[in-house]
């Protein structure tokens, strides 16, 4: 029992992170209907620079998220600008038209960024050692430390993701776009700019996860191919589209990962987390929460 | 415009079927391609589901590693001639296919990519776990037998030319098919509207299983000539997303949905990587950054693709000559 219950932390522990960047997949997905390949490849961006602020400056990674996550977000705004918008721009009678463009652009850029890392940083795989060394203890069970504190960052700043979304004007712009993009840009909300942003933001929470994710992660150029799976799970579990559902979808990923490596076998973790899948297809393919974006 | 299209794929075979007399002298090249033709083939099979009903597969790779896998376990195993055992592997690809077509085309939009793309990792998973099948890792070695025709096996890659090269007669036969019968019509009425489709009568979710079929089918036959012409599978080579992604990249990049797409595609994109793969001192992730970065420029001229985009460049050279001459 006390296994299990070690296990389910373990795996909610690391969901969290799971589910603030799938949080950022299901954001730009739900706004830009942009299905982003590259989007792990983000994660690892955001992995190896703060590996490399810590190593070369010195830079505690928790420090690191105020420095680099408004990089990642002009990177994304970038991304989306010059990349992206452009399939939009010819044959715009249906959205389905532009988005196949757009799945091959960023499954290009996915190739792009993990080959410019390999090119950078080689194929070794690097740890990032020390920070947040050793466990917690929760009476009879303990944590991982680096692991809960990167739990505690993707609560917060899921937390100040769904604030902005559902509290604020900006948010209020970008529901409504989400609701009826035609109806939003005639009563002048800026679409174009509204899809920049939440691009743009999708890509710094990718940034965000990285950050954390190499304090107890090991990063080489291709662990976002990985990552960008776990995003498909868990925006398709939690509802295409919805924030708040790529959130819970994430934990429970983390749940069933942890389990699953466990009790079946290590190297099969992510064949758990498929069957999952398939059964949410059959079962309840608009996912837990349906499919509008926030609460 | 099948007429045009006739002329144009006999000049095209012709120009395949001399290029060893004039162009690929060395063994280097042959190899090059060799492996041309055989992700072509792919990318036309892909092409049957993704481009003319618009049910884009991230995961080919499964039917493709499939059809290797099998073909090289049913020679070992059963003793199985790989003539046989291609269509075999042809045949579980399909079986997997339909399962994967009822599982994931009923529900519409970017749900197909996203379970293929999964499906992807999952096999690769699957192939290096149980090792005792399929060697885990390590990956298969076929049997060497030397030149035994009988048995796939050829000493020189020539022969293993001009038989991809007869994979690629007959897949696009199969692809030209399809695309002016009443089939395609079907699928292309689905990519385009399916409410409107359906309401005509066409049986949306049937008819995208059995293009999903009909591709993994010719996928899985493909998968298994190339493990002849290798002699080798490992779980990355067969299941692993770049396979995938390479066979989309082609065919997407060249033209999605046309007739000509895949052949353009593979024509140009297949070369030019391996190629640049084979350019030696380079670091490592050079020769793939330069790689996506082609592709990327080719989506971003024109989203849809090469064939549009020189289709384009033709139309606008022609309303530039009247002009210039007036001036």
């Amino acid at each position: 029992m006390i296994a299990l219950m070690q296990t389910v932390i373990a795996g909610l522990l690391v969901g969290g992170l799971f589910g603030l960047f799938s949080s950022g997949f299901a954001l730009s997905f739900g706004i830009t209907r942009v299905v982003n390949f590259s989007h792990g490849d983000f994660v690892t961006l955001g992995m190896y620079a703060s590996l490399m602020l810590l190593l070369g400056l010195g830079v505690h990674p928790l420090l690191s998220i105020v420095f680099v996550t408004p990089f990642m977000f002009l990177l994304g705004v970038l991304v989306y600008r010059l990349l992206i918008e452009k399939t939009l721009k010819r044959r715009i009678e249906r959205p389905e038209d532009a988005q196949h463009a757009q799945m091959v652009i960023t499954l290009a850029l996915s190739i792009l960024i993990e080959n410019l890392l390999l090119l950078g940083f080689g194929s070794a795989m690097r740890t990032m050692n020390g920070v947040f060394a050793g466990n917690v203890n929760l009476g009879p069970l303990y944590a991982n430390k680096a692991q809960l504190v990167a739990f505690l960052i993707s609560v917060v700043c899921f937390g100040i993701l769904w604030f902005v979304l559902a509290r604020t004007r900006f948010g209020k712009t970008v529901r409504a776009t989400v609701d009826d993009r035609d109806m939003a840009t005639m009563i002048g909300i800026d679409s174009r700019a509204v899809y920049a942003v939440s691009f743009g933001i999708g890509i710094a929470l990718a940034g965000i996860a990285g950050i954390v994710l190499v304090t107890f992660y090991p990063v080489a150029p291709l662990t976002g191919s990985a990552l960008i799976f776990i995003a498909f799970v868990t925006v398709v579990l939690g509802g295409l589209g919805n924030v708040v559902g790529a959130f819970i979808g994430g934990l429970i990923v983390g749940i069933v990962q942890q389990l699953t490596a466990t009790y079946v076998a290590l190297d099969l973790q992510n064949v758990g987390i498929f069957i999952v899948f398939i059964l949410i297809l059959i079962v309840r393919p608009q996912g837990l929460l349906g499919r509008r974006l926030t609460a | 415009m099948t007429r045009a299209n006739a002329i144009a794929a006999l000049v095209v075979l012709a120009l395949a079927a001399s290029l060893p007399a004039w162009l690929v002298h060395s063994a280097f090249l042959l190899n090059v391609a060799l492996v041309t033709l055989i992700f072509t083939a792919a990318a036309i099979a892909w092409n049957i589901v993704s481009g003319y009903g618009g049910q884009i597969s991230f995961g080919h790779s499964v039917f493709f590693g499939l059809g290797a896998y099998s073909t090289v376990l049913l020679k070992i195993d059963f003793k199985l001639t790989p003539w046989v055992g291609i269509f075999v592997g042809g045949l579980l690809a399909t079986i997997v296919a339909v399962g994967i077509g009822m599982l994931s085309l009923r529900l519409r939009g970017i749900y197909f990519a996203l379970v293929t793309f999964a499906l992807t990792l999952i096999f690769r998973i699957l192939a290096v776990h149980f090792e005792g099948l399929t060697g885990g890792d390590v990956g298969l070695s076929v049997p060497l037998l030397g030149n035994a025709p009988a048995q796939f096996q050829f000493t020189s890659k020539i022969a293993y030319y001009y038989i991809a090269l007869a994979f690629v007669v007959a897949f696009f036969a199969i692809a030209a098919w399809v695309y002016y019968s009443r089939l395609g019509l079907s699928l292309r009425a689905i990519r385009d509207d399916e409410n409107a489709a359906r309401a005509c009568g066409v049986k949306a979710v049937q008819l995208k299983i059995v293009s999903l079929a009909l591709s993994g089918l010719l996928t899985g036959i493909i998968g298994g000539v190339y493990v002849q012409s290798t002699l080798f599978i490992d779980p990355n080579a067969a299941f692993g997303a770049n396979t995938a992604i390479q066979i989309a990249l082609i065919a997407i990049a060249g033209g999605m949905g046309r007739l000509w797409g895949p052949l353009v595609g593979g024509a140009i994109l297949v070369p030019l990587q391996q190629l640049l793969g084979a350019l030696s001192g380079w670091p490592a992730g050079l020769n793939l950054s330069l790689y996506a970065t082609v592709v990327l420029l080719i989506l971003l001229l024109d989203p849809r693709g090469m064939v549009d985009l020189a289709e384009g460049i033709a139309v606008s050279v022609r309303r530039l000559a009247p002009r210039g001459a007036k001036a």
